[in-house]
């Protein structure tokens, strides 16, 4: 299905700005570091924030949000330091942490429908919940836990350190093809769109909304794997702080309305790489480290701005009739 | 005899005690074109809210093909074979043509599982032609005019095989050569069998669309017969043949005061344009029209909700630049909006709170509101007004209709303001809270306070006002006054059928 | 929920502690004299949430939510910390500091009011904003010129804190309650549309209240500051979580439209007197528990947003409409 005026010309210039950025990096490398370099770490930096990215994009579509995303990961995460610990097989360990991920996701959407919370206010206690049982965990499953689960044997870096990057466009290209011929990312945004209409037509929202969090925890799954197999300890109570912003951040530059009904997932790709490219950009510019998170929540409420006041003109008048 | 495609046997229907429908018999034939006409508040749209399973009725037999249904949900209804075109269309307007003709169904798949997209799209495309509409089911529905997506959700309607086709209002927004279109396809229908109920305001239409009338007057209908047999007075008399011995409150001595409300070429396109009134004080200027003149547009402009694009607003006389609702009840202006439930109350809170908020502002000291001075005005304007709860902490939203609205007209009259703009101030109220009401809004002509009164209730516009503007499309059709105050000719003129010749029935 | 569920809920909670944290009483002087000890802690400990919870109660009234207070709190603090520390600080830092507070809040009511985005996602914005921009004025450091301040410790004391809330409260609760303008705020939040028709001044009021959050978002760097003396770009963070947890406790709807400051003020102190509690507890938590007890926090947290919204929810249900 063809992409609407806003939204192509916003992956244009997401497309646009990331080719800059590019450049403007390619402009300010110093001797010894290569473009080749930046590209191919590119891959595994950027996709924890890719992956997560792909499976929020789905449940933005509905017009839900998840906020837990990032105490998902710690908890898949202390799971996967657990198993480690106990000497579970790598292939255990990663299947343990994807699945666990998924299990919580799941959870979030079924509370959603039995407590009839909105689903952000829920995912809000998700925040701080999962995070205590990840914490909890690591006590219970970790003998002398004291604050780090050490995962320093390499060959349970697999995912995050050498398949990350391959992992990753395995999975672009599946999301993308899955988007183009599925009928329930279409379902997603029909429910993002008008509730009542799926009503009307016989759609059952309370399914729709239940897939997205089942696609959405396959993809969170995959994205705790390349993130917790990248380090050499999880530390539960400081792991992923600020993860869910950066993966909102991306879906929201990417194009999808936050109010659900529009988006797709090659923008929330982008946006990634936008805020990636732009936080590289300006390191190896030299700025000073401390900008760098101001001026990307600075560019964040600038897009988003930009975008709402947009639609506002569109909306005042239909408000008042 | 073939059997009526679909009857309905003494079937009822109430709404918070108002009753919409009483004991209802009709009938339709298959490939037969039924109007049905009446006023507002007459029970049309409750009758196609059964129809299209959104309501059940109270009392009484739905027959369907010869059996007995019960819809329980819009989706039972269409999978009956009765389709309804809605005045508001439920659609997703960010996903495409074919997505919104087909998402309740199965779609086409390819081989390996994958969505089969062009077969999706030959079919919706073969459903669009099923009305002649060349649109691109790739195209986006939210970009689609007006017209073109009531024609899709037509198609939409069809495809399923509805064997009875209900339309509300579906001229509204449509011009002339989409209305034309429009009827050619409910011509096609009509010969391949399909029932078709067309339910509207517009009189030259249904004269020339129909096989048979109904008319629906205070939920019964009054009369059924073929359309060759009728003639738009006979239509109009049946439509509003209240015994016309009806009154309404007339205490105020008819003496004008200065103009309060004056408006001079005002234009807001494409809402409204070039509208030149004058309210007086101690005047009731009623505003009568159809849905979609520009009525409460027109009103809301006047209060300083959307700013108007041209002409001159005047309030005592001195020209106004309304910037703003706060500004206007500064001044003294004051609109009680249409929709009290959406745009007036706020149904949580209490009847006190629903209240005091309108007048709150004028006992405030320095920002500082004396709880015991508001209660007594909160009491004080609950019993002026007849406003019946247990008590100002009873929430509003449990009030009945005539409560609540007599709760908003509190709020806005406990003011005291100099202009008064009613949007439909009796709109699904029952009987007894419409003639206090009345008798309120008598009273504040008599008080020398201008107030432009919006009604589609025609005897109430009629007995109501010292005259009738009628508006139809955007402009001021017709001034009614003395003799000329009819309900025939209010009709006529909100068609813009009206003659100057004065006809007085 | 009821009026009386929260105060017994605290009494009970205060009993519970005191019994595991295994303080006895040989005499009603001393018991006395434990307890008002204790409440003079509490009160000077959560100062800073109880003036965040009084403006975060207004800005859910006007069913918004503002994600950023954390950060808020930390860059008021950190500007404050900039300035040279002895007695001129009260005619430089805090003068600025009240300046850069109010507006760091209005930016949120622009961002709201006049661009129309969603107040969950503009805040969140601000939130990653404010933190970055804590980091360009504090970098790494952590400092601390509140200690030099003549009186300024008073702040961070009973008598102080006291002072300061005893002020929101009391001298701003009994003026919310009587004014005109709390009025306004309750019906934006219940219903925009028809708070418009009324005449409120949408736009100005959610400014206000955001304005307001920013004044609170001072005076709680204020109280801060005054009691943990030093302060470093990374504090505080996950203070909104704890507030907005407190504010619903207290009944305040997160769909708007109603509120309420005493719920509130207990609802701080219920979180709060379970903080202490738990950190109270951890000798006893160590004998008795396999995991450790700090860490219940988190769960309970959480646990608790979702009770109290199910419970708001299933009141405001049973209603009716």
């Amino acid at each position: 299905m063809p992409l609407s005026r806003s939204l192509a010309r916003r992956l244009i210039v997401l497309s646009a700005g990331n080719v800059l950025l590019l450049l403007g990096i390619t402009l300010c490398l110093k001797q010894g570091a290569s473009m080749a370099d930046i590209l191919r770490r590119c891959g595994s930096d950027v996709a924890p924030t890719v992956l997560a990215g792909l499976g929020m994009t789905g449940l933005i579509f509905t017009g839900a949000i998840d906020l837990s995303i990032a105490s998902i990961v710690v908890v898949a995460g202390t799971i996967f330091g657990i198993l480690v610990q106990r000497g579970a097989s790598p292939s255990t360990c990663y299947g343990a942490c994807v699945c666990t991920a998924w299990v919580l996701s799941m959870l979030n959407g079924w509370l959603v429908r039995a407590l009839r919370i909105p689903a952000i206010i829920l995912t809000l206690a998700g925040l701080t919940f999962y995070r205590g049982m990840a914490l909890v965990a690591a006590d219970l499953g970790v003998p002398n836990f004291s604050g780090n689960i050490s995962v320093a044997d390499d060959a349970f870096h697999a995912p995050g350190k050498r398949w990350a990057g391959w992992i990753l466009l395995v999975v672009i290209v599946a999301a993308l093809l899955w988007e183009r011929s599925a009928r329930t990312s279409r379902s997603w945004l029909a429910l993002g769109s008008s509730p009542e209409a799926c009503r009307l037509m016989g759609l059952r929202p309370s399914k729709i909304l239940q897939s997205a969090f089942c696609a959405s925890g396959i993809f969170l799954g995959l994205a705790a794997l390349v993130f917790v197999t990248r380090i050499q300890a999880i530390e539960p109570a400081r792991l992923a702080l600020g993860f869910e912003l950066q993966v909102i951040g991306a879906v929201v530059l990417g194009g999808a309305s936050i109010f659900g009904g529009e988006g797709c997932f090659g923008g929330t790709i982008l946006g990634a790489l936008f805020l990636y490219f732009t936080s590289q950009l300006l390191t190896y510019a030299g700025l000073n480290p401390y900008f760098q998170e101001a001026v990307v929540g600075a560019l964040i409420l600038a897009v988003i701005g930009l975008d709402c006041a947009l639609q506002r003109q569109r909306k005042s008048l239909e408000e008042l009739a | 005899m073939v059997a009526p495609l679909l009857k309905l046997e003494a079937v009822e229907k109430s709404f918070s005690g108002v009753r919409a429908l009483k004991p209802l018999d009709l009938e339709l034939a298959a490939g037969e074109v039924l109007g049905l006409v009446g006023e507002n508040g007459a029970g049309k749209s409750t009758l196609i809210k059964l129809l299209s399973g959104v309501e059940r009725p109270d009392a009484g037999v739905l027959l369907w093909q010869g059996q007995r249904v019960s819809f329980d949900s819009p989706r039972a209804a269409l999978a009956a074979g009765i389709a309804t075109i809605h005045q508001e269309l439920s659609c997703f307007d960010t996903l495409s043509v074919a997505e919104n003709l087909l998402l309740g169904e199965p779609w086409p798949r390819r081989p390996w599982g994958g969505v089969d997209w062009d077969r999706l799209c030959a079919e919706a495309k073969r459903q669009l032609a099923q009305v002649g509409l060349d649109v691109s089911p790739r195209s986006s529905f939210g970009e689609l005019s007006a017209a073109r997506k009531q024609e899709v959700a037509i198609a939409r309607a069809l495809s399923r095989r509805a064997r009875l086709l209900v339309l509300d209002e579906p001229t509204a927004s449509l011009s002339e050569p989409e209305v034309q279109r429009l009827f050619a396809h409910l011509a096609r229908l009509r010969t391949a069998g399909v029932a078709i109920l067309y339910v509207s305001h517009r009189l030259d239409e249904i004269m020339s669309l129909t096989d048979r009338v109904a008319v629906l007057r205070d939920g019964q209908l009054v009369g059924l017969y073929p359309t060759s047999e009728a003639d738009l007075n006979r239509l109009v008399r049946d439509m509003v043949g209240r015994p016309l011995d009806q009154v309404y409150p007339h205490t105020r001595s008819g003496v004008l005061g200065a103009p309060l409300l004056e408006l001079d070429g005002v234009s807001r396109k494409p809402m409204f344009r070039d509208i030149s009134l004058r309210v007086h004080a101690g005047e009731i200027v009623g505003l009568a029209g159809l849905v979609g003149a520009g009525r409460s547009e027109l009103a809301r402009a006047i209060f300083g909700l959307y700013p108007i694009t041209s002409g001159v607003l005047r309030l005592r006389g001195e020209t106004w630049a309304g910037r703003s609702p706060e500004h206007a009840l500064d001044a003294g202006l004051v609109y009680v909006p249409e929709e009290r439930k959406r745009q007036g109350l706020v149904l949580d809170h209490s009847v006190g709170q629903s209240i005091s908020i309108g007048f709150s502002d004028l006992l405030a000291r320095w920002g500082l509101i004396p709880n015991q001075t508001e209660n007594a005005r909160i009491k004080q304007a609950m019993s002026s007004f007849g406003v019946r709860a247990t008590g100002p902490e009873q929430s509003v939203g449990t009030l009945s209709g005539g409560n609540q609205q007599k709760a908003l007209l509190a709020r806005w009259l406990e003011r005291e303001p100099e202009v008064v703009l009613l949007d439909e101030p009796t709109r699904g109220v029952d009987v007894a809270a419409k003639a206090e009401i009345h008798a309120w809004i008598d009273r504040l002509a008599a008080q020398g306070k201008a107030v432009l009164m919006i009604s589609s209730d025609l005897p109430e516009v009629l007995g109501m006002s010292d005259r009738v503007l009628v508006m139809c499309q955007g402009a001021i059709s017709t001034e009614l006054r003395g003799a000329e105050m009819t309900q025939h000719n209010v009709i006529l003129a909100a068609s813009g059928l009206y003659q100057a010749e004065a006809h007085s029935a | 929920m009821k009026g009386w569920v929260l105060p017994v809920l605290l009494v009970l909670e205060m009993g519970l502690f005191t019994a595991i944290s295994g303080a006895m009483f040989d005499s009603p002087t001393a018991f006395f004299h434990y307890f008002s000890g204790y409440l003079g802690d509490l009160i000077a400990q959560s100062a800073p949430v109880l003036l965040l919870g009084f403006g975060m109660t207004l800005v859910m009234i006007t069913a918004g939510i503002d994600l950023s207070v954390g950060s808020m709190v930390a860059l008021v603090a950190a500007v404050m910390a900039v300035c040279p520390g002895g007695p001129g600080f009260w005619f430089t830092a805090v003068p600025l500091g009240l300046l850069v507070a109010v507006l760091l809040g209005l930016t949120n009511g622009v961002l709201v009011a006049w661009l129309d985005i969603p107040p969950i996602i503009a805040t969140l914005g601000t939130m990653i904003f404010y933190r970055g921009l804590c980091f360009v004025v504090l970098g790494d450091a952590e400092k601390s010129p509140f200690i030099d301040v003549p009186g300024y410790e008073g702040l961070g004391q009973f008598l102080g804190a006291a002072l300061l809330v005893a002020l929101a409260y009391l001298v701003g609760g009994y003026y919310f309650d009587r004014s005109r303008w709390r009025r306004e705020i309750l019906m934006l939040g219940g219903n925009r549309i028809a708070a418009r028709y009324a005449g409120i001044p949408t736009g100005r009021r959610l400014c206000q209240v955001y304005g307001l959050m920013g004044l609170f978002a001072f005076a709680a760097a204020l109280c801060f500051t005054a009691r943990n003396s030093s302060v470093s770009a990374s504090s505080l963070t996950g203070l909104e979580l704890r507030v907005i947890v407190a504010v619903v406790l207290g009944g305040t709807l997160v769909q708007g439209g109603s509120g309420s400051l005493t719920g509130t003020f207990f609802g701080v102190l219920v979180v709060a007197v379970l903080d202490e509690g738990l950190r109270g507890a951890v000798t006893w938590g160590e004998r008795h528990l396999p995991f450790k007890i700090s860490h219940l926090q988190y769960l309970l947290l959480g646990a608790l947003l979702v009770l109290g919204v199910w419970l708001n929810g299933r009141v405001s249900r049973t209603r009716g409409r």
